[in-house]
């Protein structure tokens, strides 16, 4: 008799995750309902000012679901949790006995000087765009603290979706807030936070179900890197559940406890980006500088915004085995306030950029499309092109009967070609033997050609084929034999945690990082008003600066060299621009005793 | 197993290079050193500067400064012949202050180019990744070389 398989809830708490937060994280997941409570409903149509359509403590979940005012007309319906704090107020929450405190390293002396006058702008920008207003990560908090007071919980959604041979497991974490920005120096701050993790179960051959892999949202990342194993030695397990760390303020979801550097590129370089990396192609391929052993410079790195995502896991863990315990909501069936509201679930800032801006719903993106990880969680994490474990003979077998019968369908064709070929060849040749025939000549000849070269590249083909065929059948014989291959050869760029010796910088270090971009801006206003000695001026100040960076960065090697390749260029632009003509002509007799030498060897031998 | 260093043929002319500037410029220097010294011991008093001044006039700010530098390049030698990764490092940096010097030269209409484009060759072939790795490397050349796609 066979076991009853387990129920949508049972295989979700099966496999719930831990998620362990950092030390000093004031939001955790918990429950919408008492969050649309006490949130205010917004509309702010396309050419106007937002109106209040609900106000706030009148609003409950289900209302969403509903249609709502204003539908018809172009816009965005928002939601708005906490109002700001000022004063007294704000300084009442900051200063709150018990609350979470956080220490962490700075962000801005783990990156170099460009990085950090591109981040002094991407701040200038914040007054510029619109962002969410200061207090009101403060206000978040204090709304969320109360809530709890109210009714502790710790709560997921989940669902579970049946695709392609795969059972997956959707896990949902609602946050009242984002406060990275505020609390963590990190991109940006909104309210209302959704997180999500998959756990994909195999469910190929019909028999028992197992987690095959397991996939965390991180910011906006999507595909392979996003997706482990699971029997990854990364994937942490506590008691046969994952573990996964929550990035403070963020809460972007890491395998790996840790500080990530994030580097945020900003598109207006990317012209530039492209021209230095064609530079720096030619530099270490073409002229072969440099050195070989060392990785080339990180470009996107030297223009990105630096920020740190602080998942260090030493926090509040909520889980199994954690000091916490979740809340499991089923979402079967699938409630319209998910299904229908395609508003965003928090403050909208208006900023272009969109970062501070609240998220839509689980289902919905902020411009009102279906989220591929609510629509498609196999094509998400890139999954739908791998087939679960115990189907991979059968994707093979089913790729080699393919090939074999394409093989065979070519080899026929190749035969059937061959044996035309020949006599079109024979009359071709009769045809040369008679003058008068001339133009009939020219025909087969043509034909004889064009015959031969389909031939050719059919064989061509046949042969790489054959290769094909060969290399699967030899996967095959692995995977038949147990072998899963290289559990982590998906991974192109995965999230890694900052080491040791990166984090690890003097008070000093941390102090220069700060006062750095100032005092460099300070610098060239003090040459600006000076009436002399300018560039020399500018030359010594830009010099001390790369010299005290590079102290401190411990690359006082990498300074000089790039040093002294910078004025070789300098030096070598200045000869080319004096001797053009004279390199020329220099050039030419250099090629062209390199082609006579090269002859006279020939003859020679 | 590290592979065995072989020293590239260029390195050894530029080893040589260091070490006849480095003796050349630490005869020239000496050599103007006992002078200065034979000039200031017959005189006393306040009028030594302007002997002292009357014995360099003909060495400039720039002899003064390339001299030490060049004297380096005996010791630099030394380390090139042998691969320490230092001496690469330090005959970089020497050229760095070459580079400056005629770059100097060059702004102020003194070009000298003969020394300009001998610096740039060295800089150039210093920098070669072959070389390098005769300096740092222990293992073969992968440059180009990648699993990825």
């Amino acid at each position: 008799m066979s076991e009853q398989p387990p129920d949508d809830l049972t295989l979700l708490r099966q496999y719930e995750p831990l998620l362990r937060h950092t030390n000093g994280e004031h939001f955790f997941p918990t429950r919408v309902e008492r969050y649309v409570e006490r949130s205010a409903l917004w509309f702010r149509p396309a050419d106007g000012p937002a109106v209040e359509l609900i106000p706030s403590g009148g609003l409950e979940i289900d209302r969403l679901g509903l249609p709502l005012p204003y539908e018809d007309t172009p816009g965005i319906h928002f939601l708005q949790f906490a109002k700001p704090l000022t004063g007294r107020a704000l300084q009442r929450v900051i200063n709150r006995r018990g609350r979470p405190r956080f220490r962490g390293r700075g962000r801005l002396a783990r990156v170099g000087l460009v990085a950090r006058l591109v981040d002094a702008f991407f701040t200038v920008s914040l007054w510029l765009r619109g962002t969410v207003p200061g207090g009101t990560a403060a206000a978040a908090e204090e709304a969320y603290v109360e809530m709890q007071a109210e009714r502790e919980s710790y709560t997921y959604y989940g669902r579970v979706l049946r695709q392609d041979g795969y059972v997956i497991l959707h896990y949902l974490f609602f946050y009242c807030m984002n406060d990275w920005r505020s609390s963590f120096h990190g991109v940006n701050d909104h309210e209302a936070d959704w997180e999500q993790v998959f756990i994909y179960l195999e469910n190929c051959d019909g028999g028992d179900l197992r987690p095959v892999w397991i996939a965390c949202a991180a910011h906006d990342g999507a595909g392979d890197d996003r997706r482990r194993h699971w029997d990854d030695p990364e994937v942490e397990k506590a008691g046969g559940h994952p573990v996964l760390y929550a990035g403070a303020g963020s809460h972007a979801l890491y395998f790996t406890p840790g500080e990530y550097l994030v580097t945020v590129s900003l598109s207006v370089f990317r012209p530039l980006l492209r021209v230095l990396e064609t530079a720096m192609r030619f530099w270490r391929v073409t002229l072969r500088q440099g050195n070989p052993e060392e990785s080339p410079p990180q470009l996107n790195a030297l223009f990105g915004i630096p920020f740190v995502d602080y998942a260090r896991g030493d926090g509040l863990a909520i889980g199994p085995t954690g000091r916490k315990t979740w809340t499991p909501v089923l979402l079967d069936p699938v409630p319209a306030w998910i299904e229908n509201y395609r508003g965003l679930w928090g403050f909208y800032a208006k900023d272009p950029v969109s970062g501070e801006n609240a998220p839509a719903g689980p289902k919905f993106n902020r411009d009102g499309t279906v989220r591929r990880a609510w629509h498609n969680p196999l094509g998400w994490s890139g999954l739908l092109k791998v087939a679960p474990e115990s189907c991979a003979g059968d994707a093979l077998r089913h790729r080699l009967a393919t090939l074999r019968n394409a093989q065979s369908a070519d080899r026929e064709a190749a035969a059937e070609q061959h044996a035309a070929l020949m006599p079109l060849h024979a009359e071709m040749r009769a045809l040369a033997e008679q003058p008068r025939l001339s133009e009939a000549y020219q025909r087969a000849w043509a034909a004889v050609q064009e015959k031969e070269r389909a031939l050719n590249q059919l064989r061509d083909r046949i042969a790489e084929r054959e290769e094909v065929i060969r290399a699967l059948e030899s996967r095959l014989a692995a995977v038949e034999a147990g072998d899963r291959g290289d559990l982590r050869a998906h991974l192109v760029h995965p999230d890694r945690p900052q080491s040791e010796r990166d984090i690890r910088l003097s008070a000093l270090a941390e102090s220069w990082a700060a006062f750095s971009v100032g005092l460099l801006l300070v610098g060239f206003v003090a040459l600006y008003l000076t009436p002399q000695g300018r560039l020399i001026g500018l030359g010594l100040l830009v010099g001390l600066f790369a010299l005290i960076e590079a102290i401190f960065q411990r690359r006082l090697a990498t300074l000089i060299v790039r040093v002294t390749v910078g004025l070789s260029i300098f030096a070598a632009l200045l000869l080319i621009y004096d001797y053009f003509w004279e390199i020329v002509i220099v050039a030419v007799f250099i090629v062209a005793l390199i082609i006579i030498a090269d002859n006279l060897r020939e003859l020679r031998e | 197993m590290p592979r065995p260093k072989s020293r590239p043929f260029g390195v050894t002319v530029i080893a040589l290079l260091l070490l006849v500037n480095g003796l050349f410029a630490l005869a020239q220097g000496s050599s103007r050193l006992v002078e200065l010294y034979q000039e200031r011991a017959g005189l006393t008093g306040p009028d030594i500067l302007d002997d002292l001044s009357d014995a360099t006039e003909d060495w400039t700010a720039r002899d003064w400064l390339t001299v030490p530098f060049t004297i380096s390049g005996i010791v630099l030698a030394w380390g090139m012949l042998t691969l320490h990764p230092r001496a690469w490092l330090a005959t970089m940096a020497l050229q760095a202050v070459y580079l400056t010097i005629h770059l100097y030269d060059y702004f102020n209409g003194e070009q000298r180019t003969i020394g300009l484009v001998i610096t740039l060759a060295t800089v150039f072939y210093l920098n070669l990744s072959d070389v390098q790795l005769a300096f740092h490397g222990t293992t073969p050349n992968t440059a180009g070389k990648s699993t990825a796609p």
